[in-house]
C-alpha cells in the first residue's frame, strides 16, 4: 500500500471523526470542510509516522490541534456574518439525521444542544480531554501520548469536564422541571 | 482512570455519546474531501507528498507547499504565514545564487500555439483601468478562461523581487475558438482559490495590470469565479 493510499484509507474511515468533533469544540459548520483539509493534510504529510492501530488517535489529537489553532485565529477576527447560516446548516437534515423524522430528530438536536453547552462552559483544555476521553472514548494513555502531555494531566482534566458537565446537566434538569412546572400550572389554569 | 465505564449505563453521557458518535459528516462535504485525497493533483497534498504543484509542474524543495496550494481558511492563512517563514530564509539563498549567476530564464508553461504579445492582451482586454498616454503603459484588465494545468509557481525569482511569490498560467478568450493564449504572471502570494483547485470547473478570471515588454501581463489584481463552460 502507497502512503497515498494508506491516507486515503485513513481519510475513509475517519472522516467522521473530524466532522464530530470539530461540531463539538464549536467549529461553525461552514468551515468544517477547511479544517478537515487541515487535518488531511497533516494526516498525508505524516502516514509514515502514524502507527497501525493508532490512526484514530492520530486523527482524533490532530483535529483537537488544528481546532486550537482555528480558535486562536478566530479570536483576531472579526465575525464573519455567515456563522448565522449555522444554525440552518447544522439542523438536522444536514447530516446524518436526515433520515430520521421530525421528533426524533428533535429530540436528538435538543440533547446535543444540552451536550454543546456543557462543552460550551469547560475550559478547551477540559473540553479537548473530555470529548478525547468521553466522547470518542480513547484511552488516558492514548491522549497524552498524542497531545504529548502526561497521562496525569489528561485524567485530572477529564475529571474536571466531568464535574462541569454534571452540574450543567443537573441545572439543566432543574430549569427544565421549572418551565414543565410552569407549563402545567398554565394549562390546569 | 483508564477505563470509560465509570459512568452508569444509561446514564445521560452514555445517551449523549451515541448521538455524537451518530453524527457523520455530509455526503457531499466527504466525497468532495476523500477526492482530494485519492486525487493529490487536485489538492495542495500533492505538494507535500509527491511535490508537485496543482498544474502539475515540479515544485522546487524548498519552495513551501502551503504556498501553492488549499483552500483559504483561518487555519490554512496561518500555515501559509508559518510557510512564509520557513521559506524565507531558502528565499534568501536562492536570491543570493542568482545574483551570483545571473537572471536564469523564466519557467514557461503557457502553451505556446501563438507567440503571446500585447494583440493576445488586446483580444482578452475589456477595458483599461486606468488610461494613459501610452497604450503599452495603462493598467489593463483582461477577462477570460483559466487554462486548466496552466498554473505553475516560478522556480526562481530575480533577486530584488519583493514578496518572494511569482505564478503563471495562461487565460484564454472569453467568446474564441482562436487558439490566442494570454500569459499572465502574478506576485501575489495568495491566489484566488478557484486558480489553484478548479475541481473541473471551468473559471473565469478577471486580471488588472499592466503588459510586460514580452507581452505578458503582469497580474496586480486577480478574481476568479467558477463559471458554465463555454459550448
Amino acid at each position: 500500500m502507497t502512503p497515498t493510499d494508506r491516507a486515503a484509507a485513513i481519510a475513509e474511515q475517519h472522516l467522521d471523526v473530524v466532522w464530530r468533533m470539530a461540531r463539538r469544540l464549536g467549529v461553525p459548520t461552514g468551515e468544517i470542510e477547511d479544517l478537515a483539509q487541515e487535518v488531511l493534510v497533516v494526516v498525508v504529510r505524516r502516514v509514515s509516522e502514524i502507527q497501525l492501530g493508532k490512526e484514530r488517535a492520530f486523527v482524533a489529537s490532530t483535529t483537537v490541534r488544528v481546532a486550537s489553532n482555528w480558535r486562536r485565529t478566530r479570536r483576531r477576527r472579526p465575525e464573519d456574518p455567515s456563522d448565522e447560516l449555522d444554525g440552518v446548516a447544522s439542523a438536522p437534515g444536514s447530516g446524518s439525521f436526515a433520515s430520521l423524522d421530525a421528533e426524533q430528530s428533535l429530540e436528538r438536536s435538543r440533547k446535543l444542544a444540552r451536550l454543546t453547552s456543557a462543552l460550551d462552559v469547560m475550559s478547551d483544555a477540559q473540553r479537548e480531554a473530555f470529548i478525547l476521553f468521553d466522547l470518542e472514548q480513547l484511552t488516558a494513555p492514548e491522549i497524552a501520548e498524542q497531545l504529548g502531555l502526561p497521562e496525569a494531566a489528561i485524567v485530572s482534566r477529564v475529571r474536571r469536564a466531568r464535574e462541569v458537565f454534571r452540574r450543567v446537566v443537573a441545572s439543566d434538569a432543574k430549569l427544565f422541571a421549572a418551565v414543565q412546572r410552569s407549563t402545567d400550572g398554565k394549562r390546569n389554569r | 482512570m483508564t477505563e470509560h465505564d465509570v459512568w452508569d449505563e444509561g446514564s445521560e453521557l452514555s445517551e449523549l455519546r451515541e448521538l455524537h458518535r451518530d453524527d457523520q459528516m455530509p455526503g457531499g462535504m466527504r466525497e468532495r474531501l476523500l477526492r482530494r485525497v485519492r486525487a493529490p493533483s487536485l489538492l495542495s497534498l500533492a505538494d507535500i507528498s509527491e511535490g508537485v504543484s496543482p498544474g502539475g509542474a515540479a515544485r522546487p524543495s524548498w519552495v513551501p507547499a502551503a504556498l501553492i496550494g488549499g483552500r483559504r481558511s483561518a487555519g490554512g492563512a496561518g500555515l501559509r504565514r508559518a510557510a512564509y517563514g520557513l521559506g524565507a530564509s531558502a528565499l534568501v539563498a536562492a536570491g543570493l545564487a542568482l545574483w551570483i549567476s545571473g537572471p536564469s530564464p523564466s519557467l514557461g508553461v503557457v502553451p505556446q500555439q501563438e507567440p503571446a504579445d500585447s494583440a493576445n492582451a488586446r483580444q482578452l482586454g475589456r477595458d483599461r483601468v486606468q488610461p494613459s498616454g501610452d497604450p503599452n503603459q495603462a493598467e489593463m484588465r483582461v477577462v477570460g478562461w483559466f487554462i486548466p494545468e496552466s498554473l505553475a509557481h516560478l522556480a526562481v525569482l530575480p533577486p530584488d523581487q519583493q514578496g518572494g511569490c511569482r505564478y503563471v498560467f495562461g487565460l484564454r478568450p472569453l467568446a474564441s475558438n482562436s487558439n490566442v493564449v494570454l500569459r499572465v504572471e502574478s506576485a501575489q502570494c495568495l491566489l484566488p482559490d478557484p486558480l489553484i483547485s478548479p475541481g473541473g470547473a471551468c473559471v473565469k478570471v478577471t486580471a488588472d495590470g499592466y503588459l510586460g515588454d514580452d507581452g505578458h501581463l503582469e497580474a496586480s489584481r486577480l478574481t476568479a469565479v467558477p463559471a458554465r463552460c463555454p459550448p
